[in-house]
């Protein structure tokens, strides 16, 4: 088993930071990324140093990877999909499975939350983002999971050998899951209106008028975001970010997240700045466990 | 240290207790419960008296967890008087089990 010493998730000016921290303090990270999130979609910016003229998000996003390049760090681009940790952390894509020691979570906050007033009232009582966490609970019951990409096809197939039966609720969206075969969970296309049941989760309601059964429903948005991981890790999150230390780190060892993921302000100077602090911090926890083995 | 909780002595720990009662409700195999079994053991050790921390090990007591509609794991419950008047899903901080002891 090939084992990395720094895995990066996200190549955002977090990501990118503290890739360029690491390599300059003697560790070579990989990065993995999928896109550039909220700063692809960025059309002119020019509230960050050293900008005499506007850039789009799109570009600054390509001129990191090309920094990253010529540091020769090695990126590739996949889906984040599951990260586990059992002393060491095994980060889980739509194509491998890599092992590392230290972790740096910095792929964005994810924006495509779904306006579903129910998704708080159900939250405890049917309403789950963690299918590894609360399949239990669904032995034998009929599911679904919101979601329309490798991330929800990823959740469904945690659930599908102990749920009764398991459909993929796309909202409207086309369903991508990239060239996976959904097998025998079943995908619904339309647009998920509302949610109820008496004192938990029975049906979601569709746009036709149509009741979709359910005893749980989970949430499997987008992509696997940091706050989707951090969540299964069991970190602290509030208000959808993830809670950190002033210096980045978390409570498990090795385990850093910077930019967006951690809240405040979303913007381009605080990620480099966490990005920069998690290189670091990540470069000095390795360098306690060479001192310790 | 926080007591196991399980179908034997729920009535006398839970339902008959004179003092609140905060219950984790967690599984061997389940990360989020590990990272906030060391929250639970702290307020256990600083109850004083003044309130009981139990675990309910949702392998072991299925039929308690579902008593109380717990679907969710980790999953915090207050009890007074033997009802159960406050929950938390998920980990959070130490802070807010402690509000709910109020």
């Amino acid at each position: 088993m090939e084992m990395e010493k720094l895995i990066i998730a996200g190549a955002g000016p977090a990501g990118v930071s503290a890739a360029l921290y690491a390599v300059r303090s003697g560790i070579t990270p990989l990065v993995l990324h999928k896109g550039g999130g909220a700063l692809e979609k960025a059309v002119k910016i020019e509230n960050y140093y050293g900008l005499p003229e506007p850039v789009t998000g799109a570009e600054l996003y390509k001129t990191g990877l090309k920094q990253l390049e010529s540091f020769q760090v090695p990126v590739v681009e996949e889906e984040l999909l599951a990260v586990e940790y059992d002393g060491d952390y095994t980060v889980q894509t739509t194509e491998h499975t890599y092992h590392s020691k230290a972790l740096i979570l910095a792929t964005g906050a994810k924006r495509n939350t779904l306006a579903l007033k129910e998704l708080k009232k159900y939250e405890g009582s049917g309403i789950s983002y963690c299918a590894v966490c609360d399949g239990f609970f669904y032995r034998g019951k009929e599911v679904a999971v919101l979601g329309n990409g490798p991330y929800a096809l990823h959740e469904s197939k945690v659930l599908e050998p102990l749920a009764a039966k398991v459909t993929i609720l796309t909202n409207g969206k086309d369903a991508d899951f990239q060239g996976e075969d959904p097998g025998n969970i079943q995908v619904m296309t339309q647009k998920v209106i509302s949610a109820g049941g008496d004192t938990a989760l029975s049906y979601i309601q569709l746009e036709d008028g149509s009741r979709v059964p359910v005893s749980g429903l989970f949430v499997a948005l987008g992509t696997a975001d940091s706050t989707d991981i951090a969540r299964k890790l069991g970190l602290v999150i509030e208000n959808n970010h993830i809670l950190i230390e002033p210096d980045t780190s978390t409570p498990l060892p090795g385990l850093y997240a910077a930019g967006d993921c951690t809240g405040g302000m979303l913007q381009i100077a605080k990620a480099v700045y966490e990005g920069a602090l998690a290189g670091t911090k990540a470069v000095s926890y390795l360098k306690t466990l060479k001192k310790e083995s | 240290m926080a007591m196991e909780i399980t179908m034997d002595n729920f009535e006398q720990e839970i339902l008959n207790s004179d003092i609140p009662v905060l219950i984790d409700f967690w599984a061997t195999w389940c990360m989020p419960c590990k990272m906030l079994a060391p929250v639970i053991e702290e307020l256990a050790e600083e109850a004083n008296g003044a309130y009981k921390v139990g675990k309910i090990d949702v392998d072991k007591s299925p039929r308690l967890a579902a008593q109380f509609g717990v679907m969710n794991i980790p999953t915090v419950m207050v009890f007074k008087n033997g009802k159960a008047v406050d929950r938390s899903v998920g980990v959070v901080p130490k802070s807010n089990l402690e509000a709910m002891l109020k």
